[in-house]
Parts: structure tokens; C-alpha cells; sequence
């Protein structure tokens, strides 16, 4: 008897089924979900995850595979945020069109940021980073065009309206971010499964050694920063369009930019599903922590959100996936030995 | 003129590190550069493979001047080294770090996978080919040094003290290989050691350096046989099995 | 014009004292544990509250309590290497791991602060805080000069320590070559906690210094850190003593700047200047040797 259970759960774990199987559920159910479920809250909880899930995934491709870490992700989901908003603003530019080109602009000023990834280390690629939003964040608060400190409002259409990326329910939102998150995890997998991949890893690993090997380490950081940067500038539309309120402390601050690099840390940096999984867990706990303490002490979730955090990190250094990979690994070995 | 090295000169802030250094190689050769720690052996190769361009003189490779070259354009058009102190991919597997090499050569993952997994036969590394690189033993990690830059498909390889802090056995084990590799692919060999038996047993000529500067070169027997490097060796080298 | 050029030097070259109290904290801590400390910010903040709380509740002057809370950071610093930091060594991803834990300590300080605090600006009067002192045509503000003089004073004796005594010269050499000072002897573990408390304590001083002189409330220490981090790099990343120059410098910089550019215009310099130095000057502005 046992010896038909260990033959089946052997043959569920062969690996090739498991992942597409696993994939396409869990693709169902995520298309289905809004029949099922209702409330506002709900939506809003999922659709901040799955955008905070393309944010985490995009940070990962320069950070994670590649090992420059970016503490100044917020810099370009900004930029995408800003530039379709002034476009709709002073052009009634439709913001599709916006976040394309918003997302450009990301993917350029990202070729500003490999200059010092390519010439600084560790610790100092870090806070020039840091310092670029920073000084982004200046200009913005200072700048009349981009409507200072107090921000920009998206114009708002009555109804709903594809054209103008607006709508009174959260649903189509739903659908749009999730259709972003799939985009994006998909390119995500295809890169770290692919040449460019483990350039990007080797880069990581040890840039001298991959140079050698034929890696031409200025050209993969490049492409590695300009696709993280558009992807997080199309994000930063949807944000836009979503909160249809941007201002420099809401989505330029250091402390964004911690966020999406926290999302892929604590799920796993430098894989592709890590950011999702970290997204998740993000939202997830701060949900239970919520719930569990009823009425919300102002900063308390956050806090211990954060004693949460140290305590992951110490645990799960290699994040969350790792850590399971590893315990599956594990898990295999004594089904199949 | 298949390689070629012209008046090879470096300083690094006063110190002569290359001085004037000149020889040439043949297709199919295996050339062993020998000399006293602090010659200038090392930096010789750094300066051919790119990570220092030289101040003055000339590095030429297939009637090109590469001298000026970044080293994965240099790995492209056919030189792979490994390093003293190997510098492998830490957290990727044995057959990702091959798989690096691989890929200088073609852009699919099927090829590049096929290319690798060939290399880590040669090398008796394919039962390790799941192995994170960092949890190789001294010994296995030189090898994968040597797989990985076989893998990039070159024509010249160049080899840094590799069998430094090898046993006898697997120094041995090591010149089987080099030997193998030229007897197959025809491979272009430069190799720096200090191992006796290595070098002796496997090389066609020898240069010798000393202060950056290239004092002799010829057939081995005669070469170590000069007094120029008795002297200059006196004391330095130590003899291999 | 002249005169105001000279009082905007004279009031950014006190800013600065207090500058060099925070940046010297965090250059000894990336020096000596070589760990980039995104909670630094934070340390200050904490002084500046259990200033703010003892100055409330009991009167004590800031310029009494900078002991405590000296004593209290020290304390807090030793603590988080002793307990974290020491914890992500020889882990994979260490360097980043070290960052992201920093910077949970620092979510977790300013929520907590939230917490017990609100996020109310806070800040305290003291009587002598306008006190003005001249000087041939100079204004100094009398709060200002003490809290710069106060920097110099703490500055010189962490300078003697760090130079004089044993456990001082037991630290540089952990600065210099961690392996070899471990081969000697030196208990390196025992210094990066040294280091840490040390690195901290010194921020407290500066926290209890700027109490009097700025708003309290928990995101306090952001304000500064970036700035800490701008002064460490221009110093060369682990010189205390590049640190406490580099800081007076970016005092009168920012003072010089604020008065012919505008403050905001100034940050974006300060932090142009930050971007490029790294970049073009990566060992520092000072370092003698290579």
C-alpha cells in the first residue's frame, strides 16, 4: 500500500509535470478568482501584490541575476509615473501610449545608471542608486511642471474608459496588472533559463572570470538595467492611473525603493519566481498582522512587519524559494532513493 | 605570424612589472614561461588577455593587433586562460560555469549545454557537473578552470600554475591532460609553472623571466642547463615529484 | 558680501561639527565591520527622542543628556552587531544580506518610534536657545557654537583613542587587514561590537546636540543618513579622521550653497558631487597613500 503511494507521489513529482501543471492551475485560478470573490478590499490587496510583484521582478534582473543591487528603483518607476501623467496632463496623450514611452524614458535614464555599475562595487553602486532618486526626487519637488510637492492628479473622465486607462471598478485593474505580472514573469523565466541569464549570473558571481569567459560586461548591464527600468516604469503608469495621484514622497522616496527591493529579497533574489513569492508574503503578512490586531495601532503592523523581516532574513538568507528548493531537494531524494 | 609578442612593456607606478619582452609562438606549440616569482610571468598573460593594456609594444594574434582589446573580445577571437588563484562562478554549478564558456561561441542553450557537457567528460568532471563550483576541492577546481576556458573553443590556451599545491599524483594527472588536449585539438599551449616535471615534460620551448625582463629561451634541457638560470633559480625553484 | 559669505562659512562650519559626530560613527562601523549601516539614521533618531522625552519629563538640559543617550546608542550599536549583524557572516549573498537587515532595522526603529511616538513633530525650548554670541560682525548662534565645540572635543578624544590607546590600534589594524589582525590575536568580533557601540554612541551625542535645534519625529534620521553616507565616501569609506573633515566641508558647502542656490538646488549638488566622487575618486578626496 505504501509502496503505491510512494510510486504516486513520485510520478506527481516528476518535475516536468509538476511545474506545467502547477503553472496552468494556478493561472486558472487567478483568472477566476473575481468571480468568486468580491470587495473592494480584496481587489486592492491583490492588485497592490501583483504590482508589487512586476516591480520585485523587474528589480530582479539587474539585482538579483546580475548582482547590482539598486536601492533607486523608485527613480524609475517615476519616471514612467511622471512622464505618461504629463503627457495625459498637457497633451490628453492616451496613457498607453504614455506608459510606452514613459517606460523608454525609464530604460535611457537606466543607461545613466550602468555607468556606475560598471566602475563601482558593492556598498558604492549601492548609494549612487540611492543618491540618483534622490536627486530625481529634488528636481521633481522643485519643478513647477512636474507640479512640485504637491504632486500631480490624473484627470479624471467620468465612467469608464479604456482609452483614457481609467475605471470605476477595480476588476479591470485586476486583469491588467495580472496581465502585466504574467508578461514579465514570463520574460523573467525565459531570461534566467537562457544565455543572457547566466551572463548576467556570471557577471554577478565574479565580472573578472565572466570577462575572460567572453562576457562583455558593460553590454549585458545595459541591457539588464534598461529592461528592469522599463518594466518598472510601466509600472509606475499603472500605479498612476491606478491611485491617479503621484507626488515625489508617495513613489520617489528611499523608502519605495527599499520596498521593491525587500519584495524580491525576502522571496528569493535571482530567481524568477522569488519577487512573486515575496510580493505575496509582503501583503500576506501585513494582512494577518492586521487582522490578528484588530483595530490598526498606527505603525504597528509596519513594526513588526519589520522585526518579521530581520528575522526572515536571518532564516531564509537565500530567500524563501531557495530555501524551499532546498528543502524540496531534500524531499525528493528520500521519495526517489 | 600565428602570436607574437612585441616588446611587451608594463610599469605599474615605477615598478618595470613587463620590460621589453619578445617571442612568438607557433601554431600547435606548447611554450612554458618560467621564472622566479615576481618576473612578470602573470602579468604577461594579463596583459594578453586584455585586463591591462600594455604601455608600450605590441600583443599579435593571427596577424591582428590585439593589444588593445577588452578580454571578452580577446576570448572571442580564440585565447582562454585559467587563472593561479582560480576564480570560479561560485554559487552556479559545474556545468553553468563551462556552460559561460560555451556560450562565446554560439547563443543556444542546447548547443552550449552539449559543448559543455563534453568538456566536463574530458576533464573526468561529469559526475560533479550538478556541483556548486564553491564546494569543489582545490584540486577539481583547477580542472574546472581548465574545462571552463576549454570550453570558449580556443586556439591558443593559456595556463597559470596550475599544478601549484598539487601532489605529485595529480600534477601527474594534470600533464596527462595538457598532453591529451594537444594530441586532440592540436591546441596552442602557453603554460606558466614552477613545477618541474610539468614543465619539462610537456613543452616544446621555454622562455625564461626574470626582473620583467625575457632572459633566455630555447629547447628545455638546454634552457635549464644555462647558468644565467641556475643563478637566477638558485634557491626559487622547487622540483616536482 | 563678503561678510555674509564668511557667516554662511562660520555657520556651516558649526552644522558641520555635528555632521562629523554622525559620519565619524559611521565610518568607524563601515571601517572596522565593513558593513554599509542603513539604521544609522535611525541611532540618531533615537537619541534625539530619549533627549526630547528627559528634557520633558524632567528638565534635563540635551548637553547633560548627550551621556545617556551616548550610553544608551553604545549600547543599542553593541547589541545589533552582537546579535544580527554577526549572524549574516559567511552566509551566501553576506553583503547584500547585511544591507537588506539594516534596513529592516531601520523600517522597524521608525515603526516602532510611529508606535509609542505618533508621528508628531515634537521639539524642545530651551531658554538659551536663540542666544546669539558676535564676534567682530559674525553672528554665531550661542547653541550652535557649544554643540560645534562639544563635536571638536568628542572628535579629538575618539582621535586619541583611536590612536593612543591599545584597544584603539587593536581597531585599525581590524580595519586594515581583518585576517591578519585575527592571526595576531586581536578579537575581531569582540571590536566589530566595539565598533558598532562606538559608531552609534557617537550619534547619539549628536542626536542629544541636535534636539534642541530641529524637529523631532520618527523619520528624522533619513534626513541625515544620505548625507552621513555622501561624507563617508567623499572621506574615503572607513577614514574617521577624512570623515570629520569631509563633513565640515559639506557643512559649509551646504551653508555657502543654500545662501547663493537655494537649499534644494544645493542637496542635488551635494549629491552630484556624491555620484561623481565615487566614480572619479573612488578611494576618497584625502587618501594619501594609494
Amino acid at each position: 500500500m505504501f509502496h503505491i503511494m510512494k510510486k504516486f507521489i513520485q510520478s506527481a513529482l516528476q518535475r516536468k509535470y509538476l511545474e506545467k501543471r502547477a503553472v496552468f492551475i494556478i493561472m486558472l485560478v487567478l483568472v477566476l478568482l473575481p468571480l468568486k470573490l468580491k470587495g473592494v478590499y480584496f481587489y486592492h490587496c491583490m492588485i497592490f501584490t501583483f504590482y508589487f510583484a512586476v516591480l520585485g521582478t523587474s528589480w530582479n534582473i539587474i539585482s538579483g541575476y546580475s548582482g547590482a543591487v539598486s536601492l533607486g528603483h523608485a527613480a524609475f518607476l517615476s519616471i514612467g509615473a511622471y512622464t505618461s501623467t504629463i503627457l495625459l496632463i498637457n497633451f490628453q496623450l492616451t496613457p498607453w501610449i504614455g506608459m510606452l514611452i514613459g517606460g523608454s524614458l525609464s530604460a535611457l535614464s537606466g543607461l545613466v545608471i550602468c555607468y556606475p555599475a560598471t566602475k563601482l562595487k558593492g556598498p558604492y553602486f549601492v548609494m549612487s542608486t540611492a543618491a540618483f532618486a534622490e536627486i530625481l526626487r529634488y528636481l521633481t519637488s522643485q519643478s513647477k511642471f512636474a507640479g512640485g510637492a504637491s504632486g500631480l492628479i490624473i484627470p479624471v473622465v467620468t465612467g469608464n474608459s479604456l482609452y483614457w486607462f481609467q475605471f470605476i471598478e477595480k476588476w479591470p485593474f485586476y486583469y491588467i496588472i495580472l496581465f502585466f505580472t504574467i508578461i514579465v514573469v514570463f520574460i523573467s523565466y525565459k531570461i534566467e533559463n537562457s544565455k543572457v541569464g547566466l551572463y548576467l549570473m556570471a557577471i554577478r558571481e565574479n565580472r573578472g572570470a565572466a570577462q575572460m569567459l567572453g562576457v562583455n560586461v558593460a553590454k549585458y548591464l545595459r541591457m539588464a538595467t534598461c529592461l528592469s527600468a522599463f518594466f518598472t516604469g510601466i509600472a509606475g503608469t499603472f500605479y498612476a492611473q491606478y491611485m491617479v495621484y503621484i507626488s515625489p514622497d508617495a513613489i520617489m522616496g528611499l523608502g519605495e525603493s527599499i520596498k521593491i527591493a525587500l519584495v524580491a529579497i525576502i522571496g528569493g533574489m535571482g530567481t524568477f519566481i522569488g519577487p512573486i513569492i515575496g510580493a505575496a508574503l509582503y501583503f500576506g503578512v501585513g494582512e494577518i498582522v492586521r487582522f490578528l490586531l484588530g483595530a490598526e495601532i498606527s505603525g504597528l503592523s509596519s513594526f513588526i512587519y519589520g522585526i518579521i523581516l530581520i528575522v526572515f532574513i536571518l532564516l531564509f538568507p537565500k530567500g524563501l524559494v531557495q530555501f524551499l528548493k532546498d528543502m524540496g531537494g531534500r524531499f525528493e531524494r528520500y521519495f526517489i532513493h | 605570424m600565428f602570436f607574437e609578442i612585441r616588446n611587451l612593456s608594463k610599469n605599474f607606478g615605477g615598478l618595470k612589472a613587463v620590460n621589453e619582452v619578445s617571442f612568438s609562438v607557433k601554431k600547435g606549440e606548447i611554450v612554458g614561461i618560467i621564472g622566479p616569482n615576481g618576473s612578470g610571468k602573470t602579468t604577461v598573460f594579463n596583459l594578453v588577455t586584455g585586463f591591462h593594456t600594455p604601455d608600450r609594444g605590441f600583443v599579435i594574434f593571427k596577424d591582428e593587433v590585439i593589444s588593445n582589446l577588452r578580454p571578452d573580445q580577446i576570448c572571442k577571437r580564440g585565447i582562454a586562460r585559467t587563472f593561479q588563484i582560480p576564480q570560479p562562478l561560485p554559487r552556479l554549478s559545474v556545468l553553468k560555469n563551462v556552460m559561460v564558456g560555451a556560450y562565446s561561441k554560439t547563443s543556444e542553450e542546447g548547443e552550449a549545454r552539449r559543448k559543455g557537457l563534453a568538456v566536463l567528460e574530458f576533464l573526468g568532471l561529469l559526475g560533479q557537473k550538478d556541483v556548486l563550483a564553491e564546494k569543489l576541492r582545490g584540486a577539481t577546481m583547477r580542472r574546472l578552470e581548465l574545462a571552463r576556458a576549454l570550453a570558449t573553443d580556443p586556439e591558443i590556451l593559456m595556463i597559470d600554475e596550475i599544478a601549484a599545491g598539487l601532489n605529485p599524483t595529480e600534477s601527474a594527472a594534470i600533464v596527462k591532460v595538457i598532453k591529451q588536449m594537444r594530441e586532440d585539438t592540436g591546441l596552442t599551449i602557453l603554460i606558466i609553472d614552477h613545477v618541474l616535471n610539468v614543465v619539462l615534460n610537456v613543452v616544446d620551448r621555454l622562455v625564461v623571466l626574470h626582473h620583467g625582463e625575457m632572459i633566455i629561451e630555447g629547447l628545455p634541457h638546454e634552457v635549464i642547463m644555462d647558468r644565467k638560470v641556475t643563478e637566477v633559480y638558485l634557491g626559487e625553484y622547487h622540483v616536482g615529484a | 558680501m563678503a561678510i555674509m559669505l564668511l557667516q554662511a562659512i562660520v555657520c556651516g562650519l558649526l552644522n558641520g561639527g555635528v555632521y562629523a559626530l554622525i559620519s565619524m560613527g559611521l565610518a568607524l562601523i563601515f571601517g572596522v565591520v565593513k558593513v554599509v549601516n542603513f539604521a544609522h539614521g535611525e541611532f540618531l533618531m533615537l537619541a534625539m527622542y530619549i533627549t526630547y522625552w528627559v528634557f520633558t519629563r524632567w528638565g534635563v538640559d540635551p548637553h547633560l543628556s548627550l551621556f545617556l543617550c551616548s550610553g544608551t546608542l553604545f549600547f543599542v550599536g553593541y547589541v545589533t552587531q552582537k546579535l544580527l549583524i554577526e549572524r549574516t557572516f559567511n552566509k551566501p549573498f553576506e553583503g547584500e544580506l547585511q544591507i537588506f537587515v539594516t534596513v529592516a532595522l531601520s523600517l522597524a526603529f521608525i515603526n516602532g518610534m510611529h508606535m509609542i511616538g505618533k508621528a508628531d513633530y515634537r521639539g524642545i525650548n530651551l531658554s538659551y536657545a536663540s542666544m546669539a554670541l558676535n564676534i567682530q560682525s559674525l553672528t554665531f548662534n550661542f547653541l550652535k557654537a557649544v554643540s560645534f565645540f562639544l563635536a571638536l572635543i568628542v572628535s579629538y578624544l575618539i582621535y586619541l583613542f583611536l590612536m593612543k590607546t591599545d584597544r584603539g590600534r587593536a581597531m585599525r589594524a581590524v580595519t586594515e587587514n581583518r585576517e591578519a589582525a585575527a592571526l595576531i590575536g586581536i578579537d575581531v568580533n569582540k571590536n566589530y561590537c566595539l565598533a558598532f557601540g562606538i559608531g552609534a554612541g557617537l550619534t547619539g551625542i549628536a542626536g542629544a546636540l541636535l534636539t534642541p535645534s530641529f524637529y523631532v519625529f520618527p523619520g528624522v534620521g533619513l534626513l541625515f543618513v544620505l548625507k552621513a553616507f555622501v561624507i563617508i565616501v567623499l572621506a574615503g569609506m572607513g577614514s574617521v579622521s577624512g570623515a570629520f573633515i569631509a563633513a565640515l566641508i559639506v557643512g559649509v558647502l551646504e551653508s555657502l550653497g543654500g545662501f547663493l542656490i537655494g537649499a534644494a538646488y544645493t542637496q542635488m549638488l551635494i549629491f552630484a558631487i556624491f555620484i561623481l566622487s565615487m566614480l572619479f575618486r573612488p578611494n576618497g578626496l584625502f587618501r594619501r597613500r594609494e
